[in-house]
């Protein structure tokens, strides 16, 4: 009888299908010529010969490589030379006309303006400095120093060019966004309005109105400034800024402002039972409870892992005694 | 050989981009079997997979300039190769795409793998069995046990590629591996 951990051994000592060597010979072609990605076939040129033997072909990917033309060994090292000059200053040129990659598309439904022209973004396409999206639905960019932003729909946000001690700046014109911080070097900036938001190795969030501006933490520590104050908040804080006055502590509670983004259920002054109920249906927990308990109004918001913790929080939340063996839980009333 | 064992993604990224296009073979030797399997589960067809991996690898090689050192390269190529192969098999026909059967096929290449038989012909039973249970779990356990398994992701970047909370995942996989069980049993 074979467990768990001989199964799962026996995955790791195990291996999928062993790519073709013509796929490796057509990738380094392109790469060599300096060829961008696409979703079609490589282009197949005038004089062609396919890239394996008959038997590979037969199977094979439908890639060709070409047959470079017979020449002298002179006039070959001239071309060679003139190539290589030639993707020397070409990538020289890029790199000087194109501003950085800031980061890449994750999700579909990003409306990008670059240059003044506007186009659609596809999973895995690259955000420039000085790019400004639009999210028409929720969608996510994986920035290039490893940190994630989440937009809400209809978020309008500017990725901007840095300072020299800056790695990201982003600005917020409107919406939510949910931020998760990678750590690393230089300064993590976001800007809605007047006020500038300064983090390093944090998850939280940003929510712009046309008056205001809301930062809810989650983890870590973040710095709001605006002209007339600035206002540190640590995990559990939010702070809210309006126009050009110094930033103000508000008791929103972060877990429940940043629900939006982190696929969490929310329930605000429901019955218990009903949260209960949720519990039941999405774990193997079944709770025995009166009447005027299930009543009880709660304000939570629940992450599916582990269900034991979200059921020690409720229980400590709302100040319950109960009883619990193995799945079953009885709630005995208030302490 | 022993150059490219001791060099980091990290350094060998930074040589591509010095022009050394070697640098970037290793990245593919080191990379390319395990995005091959992910493609391959997910579009369930050679042809597309190895087509998806050229193109998932070409992309890389045109980004490889901006992209930061600290990137995590396995976690990027999976993630980019899983995209396009997402967005491939939402292209296609649908009645044409329903009668695929989107099998990946294991083989051995360890010798841990021979754990507890004393024949090849008995390592071979098991690992026949062990594929038709692996094609026999739903897509979403087996893409988990794939990327756990296969592309050597962590629970976390798994979490992350998958946008699922990081318990769903370990969940997922705990109870892949428990049907596995049942169905090797």
């Amino acid at each position: 009888m074979i467990n768990e951990e001989q199964i799962e051994r026996q995955l790791k000592a195990s291996t999928g299908p062993v790519p073709r060597p013509e796929t490796l010979e057509a990738i380094l072609a392109r790469v060599r010529n300096g060829e961008v990605s696409r979703s079609t076939h490589v282009d197949i040129p005038t004089t062609q010969v396919a890239a394996s033997d008959a038997a590979a072909n037969a199977s094979g990917p439908r890639v060709f490589l070409a047959q470079a033309p017979q020449r002298g060994w002179r006039m070959r090292h001239t071309l060679a030379a003139a190539a290589i000059l030639l993707v020397l200053l070409g990538w020289q040129f890029l790199s000087v006309q194109k501003p950085p990659v800031i980061g890449f598309a994750q999700s579909e439904g990003l409306l990008v303006t670059r240059d003044g022209a506007q186009h659609t973004l596809v999973s895995d396409e690259p955000l420039y400095a000085n790019d400004s999206v639009l999210a028409k639905k929720r969608a996510d960019i994986r920035l290039t120093d490893g940190s994630s932003v989440r937009l809400d729909q209809n978020t309008t946000l500017k990725i901007a060019a840095v300072e020299p001690d800056e790695r990201v700046r982003l600005q917020v014109t409107v919406g939510r966004i949910f931020l998760r911080v990678a750590k690393a070097t230089g300064r993590f900036r976001v800007q809605a309005g007047a006020t500038h938001i300064e983090v390093l190795g944090t998850v939280f969030g940003v929510s712009v109105s046309k008056d205001s501006a809301t930062t809810s933490v989650y983890e870590g520590q973040v710095r709001m400034e605006a002209p007339a104050g600035r206002l540190e908040l640590g995990r559990g804080d939010s702070g809210l800024a309006s126009g050009d006055s110094a930033p103000t502590r508000t008791d929103i509670d972060p877990a429940i402002a940043l629900a939006w983004a982190r696929d969490w259920t929310r329930f605000q002054n429901r019955p218990l039972g009903e949260v209960l109920n949720w519990i039941e249906t999405n774990s193997a927990f079944r709770f025995t409870a009166a009447g005027e308990i299930r009543q009880q109004p709660v304000t939570i918001a629940i992450d599916q892992e582990p269900m034991i913790r979200v059921v020690e929080t409720l229980m400590l939340s709302l100040n319950l005694r109960y009883s619990a063996r193995d799945n079953d839980v009885t709630i005995l009333g208030a302490n | 050989m022993l150059m490219s064992l001791l060099e980091t993604d990290q350094e060998l990224l930074t040589s591509f981009r010095a022009g050394e296009i070697g640098a970037f073979e290793r990245l593919y030797e080191r990379h390319a079997r395990p995005v091959l399997t992910i493609l391959t589960h997910i579009l369930g067809d050679r042809d597309e997979a190895e087509d998806e991996l050229q193109e998932t690898f070409v992309s890389f090689a045109q980004s490889a300039p901006q992209l930061g050192l600290e990137t995590n390269i396995r976690a990027y190529l999976v993630a980019a190769a899983r995209n396009r192969a997402l967005n491939r098999r939402r292209g296609r026909n649908r009645r044409h795409d329903f009668a695929r059967r989107y099998e990946v096929v294991l083989q051995y290449r360890d010798i841990a793998a021979h754990e507890g038989v004393s024949s090849q012909a008995e390592a071979d039973e098991r690992l026949r069995r062990l594929n038709d249970g692996l094609n026999q779990l739903t897509e979403n356990e087996r893409e988990v046990v794939l990327l756990h398994t296969q592309a050597e992701l962590t629970f976390k970047e798994i979490a992350e590629l998958l946008k699922t909370p990081q318990g769903t995942v370990a969940t997922r996989y705990r109870s892949a591996l428990s049907r596995l069980r049942e169905l090797l049993a």
